[in-house]
């Protein structure tokens, strides 16, 4: 059975866009038949019937939405059915996942039907999007308010936060926890395209860069290292695709190394994920335990995996968040796993295909920064998991449990349509 | 970037995650795959020691043999030890998963998990059993070239095949404690065996002409230490002080060789080091610092004191010096035995470490040698073989002390080295017939 969950990742890469689609439908298919079976339960059944409305719903709205008239020629386009078929697969996968982590609890405490209702919710505002943007005429030029809004959100939460997992980064918002940094996240690229609209002069990148500085060190304090991270590296890439200049990204690369080094021997919670980087074994009952727990999940049952259910994901850390790519390559498998990191590719690429493919400058730099955003968090977490970097709490896009990351991707795939939308020449998208 | 991932992932998974797995802390090595019919467990020439059969639909553990084994092979019902524990997921590892399942799907043939084939000789292990006849102690018996462990016994001990049934009786069994391994477990004062270690330090040292007059009685400071029976053996060199194993002689050496060079030799003889078994073991203890009593290195230096060892310990010691001063890594699986007959996971001798030089290792054995020729261990001797021995007696406060024979033989070209304890055996006559007869099998 496990080798028909492999099949159907395989096959999405060699089929065409139609296909893709019944792929996607017949995995969920398949795993909640699995599900089901396993655990007789009603709520398992709930979860299978509402993910299943969620995907078919979602793909008819986009497809409507989407749809636009190309006016220079009489044709229509429906918006990048591939990358949107990639997120649909990799939303499919985590909701299947999240219900397999949580097969026994009651359906109010399921995470998989949280996740489904977060999806529903992302969905509908990034149908909202082209709307919204076709209002605000010219947000590439509302620079000073997406950093006023930023420093608020961020201050915000530095001041009313709450620790979870070790990092201050949560409000809580009528019961809801809510991750602020995900939205300054969305405000931060677009103020990005906007700075470096025009080919920018110096004083333009020092503005920049102190105002990156300063989120980078309220993240730092806060002790949410991997957003500080990935807003340098973001702000990093799209400088030098603003500018085209190799000296000022080396000399940025070089003083971020400078500074990690200073924060390793200031900070003693950076020394801890170095240490379990370095060496999860010798640290496994102290520091390493959650990653060395992830490379049992792995490992264990070799590269067909377990089957779905018959593995033990939840003997991780984290499992729902930051670890969830291990449960996934336990019971589906680690061939699973690296066709998983595949697809992630292939989205990612698309995602600089539509930052490639417009002429609009702002455009172009806006897709730049959403894609190396997302493809760097992709490769934080999971260079984390598997010891290339020190670990990093930040979730694995469309696939980690999280209302905020789940919304803030989505809204972020949704910019990418509208921008290729824009490309193909649908100006009045 | 995303290259350095997968290759990391592809790295994990096909070269580093075999020995990762294996990880006691990974709590996947205790499922059981009903599904799978668990490997059978063979000693070095194919006999035997476990196996699945099928009872009606069922599939149950056998074991021929169901006492000899016990410790060695384990369980892991009711608690987890041994070979059935450790190699939990060998037994259950499906080679050729894919072609296995599809023919399971297809012919409903069984899924076999891997066999382990043992170092373990069975007919040794019989002879070793029965002369232990009944009597509280361990036997280990080490091929001192491989590392490969012969023989392993420990008494008292369970009944394999019912030890589900019997588990609520045996493992509260407190004044036999039948699931304790004294083999590797068992800690016990090494008594005068441990006079290897003293007589080693001091020829280390260039002491190795030190001599002594014996009077069979000998007051050092505040503390006063007796010969056995209160023997005076006279004028003594070392070699012959060893045979006859003196207290007063290894105690006044002792002094003049000091606490440093005692506790470094017992350091390089694993003392408080890991032993790099793959089953469970207790690690040696030796508790001499620089700063403690005059009397207490004395008490040391002829195996008393706080010292504690075990039999798996002193095998590998006697090894070391069959082996010209090198410990081997002592092991017990030879390599897994697929379904289909492949040979697999085959684990090959490993130097544990250098404890000596050859050439002490050299002076050492003819010592040993003349132990049996002359001196305590003559009860030991076999026509025709040269065995190199040493005797030990551990005093055990108010009860009788336990009883140790450590030997090897061939002297030249060993092929054996085997250490016995016997709780409260008084002496180690009865020990060194055990050895006796255990070497005469082994080499006849």
């Amino acid at each position: 059975m496990r080798y028909v969950f492999l099949f159907y990742i395989v096959a999405f890469f060699f089929v065409n866009e139609s296909k893709q689609k019944l792929l996607i439908l017949a995995f969920h298919l398949t795993a909640f038949t699995i599900l089901i079976h396993d655990s007789r339960s009603a709520s398992v059944v709930s979860i299978a019937a509402a993910s299943l409305i969620l995907l078919v719903a979602a793909n008819f709205a986009v497809k409507y939405i989407y749809s636009t008239d190309v006016s220079s020629s009489k044709e229509k386009i429906n918006g990048n059915e591939k990358l949107w078929n990639d997120a649909a697969f990799l939303m499919t996968i985590g909701i299947v996942t999240l219900t397999r982590l949580t097969i026994t609890r009651p359906l109010g405490d399921s995470l998989a039907l949280m996740q489904t209702l977060w999806f529903a919710v992302a969905i509908t505002a990034m149908l909202a999007i082209p709307l919204a943007l076709k209002i605000v005429r010219k947000f590439e030029k509302l620079t000073y308010i997406y950093v006023l809004v930023s420093i608020l959100l961020i201050s915000s939460t530095l001041l009313l936060g709450q620790e979870q997992y070790g990092a201050v980064n949560w409000i809580m918002i009528a019961g809801i926890s809510f991750q602020a940094s995900e939205f300054v996240k969305i405000l931060f690229v677009f103020y990005l395209a906007s700075v470096f609209r025009k080919p920018p002069d110096y004083k333009k990148i020092i503005v920049s860069g102190t105002f990156t500085a300063t989120i980078v060190l309220l993240l730092v304090l806060s002790v949410d290292l991997g957003g500080a991270l990935i807003f340098f590296i973001t702000y990093m890439l799209v400088l030098y695709a603003a500018t085209g200049n190799i000296f000022l990204f080396s000399a940025g690369m070089i003083s971020a190394s400078v500074a990690a080094y200073v924060a390793y021997e200031l900070f003693p919670h950076i020394r801890v994920r170095v240490n379990a980087w370095r060496d999860p074994w010798r640290y496994i009952d102290t520091d390493g335990y959650q990653i060395a727990l992830g490379f049992f999940s792995i490992g264990t049952f070799g590269i067909f995996g377990s089957g779905l259910t018959l593995g033990d994901p939840n003997f991780n850390a984290v499992v729902e968040r930051d670890m969830i790519f291990v449960a996934i390559s336990e019971e589906f498998g680690s061939l699973f796993g690296g066709m998983l990191i595949l697809l992630y590719l292939n989205m990612f690429y698309k995602g600089m295909q539509i930052a490639m493919g417009t002429t609009n400058r702002s455009h172009s730099l806006l897709a730049t920064g959403i894609v190396s955003m997302m493809a760097f968090q992709t490769f934080l977490i999971l260079g984390g998991i598997l010891t290339v970097v020190p670990l990093t709490g930040v979730t694995l896009p469309l696939i980690s449990y999280g209302g905020s990351s789940v919304v803030a991707t989505i809204a972020k795939l949704g910019v990418l349509q509208w921008i290729y939308i824009r490309s193909q020449g649908g100006e009045n998208f | 970037m995303f290259g350095v991932i997968l290759f990391f992932l592809f790295r994990f998974v096909f070269f580093e995650s075999h020995y990762v797995i294996s990880n006691p802390f990974n709590r996947r090595i205790h499922l059981i795959d009903s599904n799978i019919v668990r490997g059978d467990i063979f000693d070095r020439n194919g006999t035997v020691l476990a196996t699945t059969v099928s009872r009606n639909g069922i599939n149950e553990r056998e074991y021929p043999f169901p006492t000899q084994f016990s410790h060695l092979i384990g369980y892991i019902t009711g608690g987890r030890t041994g070979i059935e524990s450790n190699y939990n997921f060998s037994l259950q590892n499906l080679y050729l998963e894919m072609l296995q399942r599809t023919y399971q799907i297809i012919f409903n043939t069984p899924l076999r998990g891997n066999s382990l084939v043992l170092t373990v000789d069975a007919d040794l292990q019989l002879v070793a059993y029965e002369q232990l006849a009944g009597r509280n102690g361990a036997i280990v018996a080490i091929e001192p070239s491989t590392g490969q462990i012969l023989s392993m016994v420990s008494f008292p001990d369970f009944n394999l095949n019912t030890l589900q049934n019997d588990w609520a009786q045996v493992s509260t069994d407190t004044i036999n404690s039948p699931l304790l391994n004294r083999a590797t477990q068992g800690l016990y004062p090494p008594g005068s065996i441990y006079k290897i270690i003293t007589a080693l330090a001091a020829i280390d040292s260039g002491m190795g002409d030190f001599t002594f007059v014996c009077t069979g009685e000998a007051v050092f400071n505040d503390s006063s230490i007796r010969c056995f029976n209160n023997i005076a053996h006279g004028y003594l060199d070392m070699e012959s002080a060893f045979a006859h194993s003196c207290n007063t002689y290894f105690a006044a050496l002792a002094l003049e060789l000091g606490y440093d060079r005692l506790i470094q030799s017992s350091e390089e003889f694993l003392f408080n080091s890991v032993l790099s078994y793959s089953l469970e073991y207790n690690i040696p203890r030796f508790n001499l610092t620089e700063f403690s009593e005059e009397s207490e290195l004395i008490q040391t230096s002829i195996g008393q004191g706080r010292t504690l060892t075990t039999a798996l310990h002193m095998a590998m010691i006697t090894s070391g010096i069959a082996n010209n001063g090198i410990i081997m890594t002592p092991y017990v699986v030879q390599h897994e035995l697929t379904f289909n007959g492949n040979i697999r996971n085959r684990e090959l001798p490993g130097m544990l470490t250098r404890a000596t030089t050859s050439e002490n290792a050299e002076i050492m054995t003819s010592m040993m040698i003349e132990v049996v020729e002359r001196g305590t261990g003559t009860t030991a001797r076999i026509n025709g073989v040269q065995i190199a021995a040493k005797t030990g007696t551990a005093e055990v406060g108010n009860a009788e002390s336990h009883g140790w024979f450590v030997a090897f033989a061939p002297a030249k070209n060993p092929e054996i080295a085997v250490a016995v304890v016997l709780e409260n055996a008084g002496g180690s006559v009865p020990a060194q017939i055990i050895a006796r007869e255990i070497i005469q099998h082994a080499l006849g």
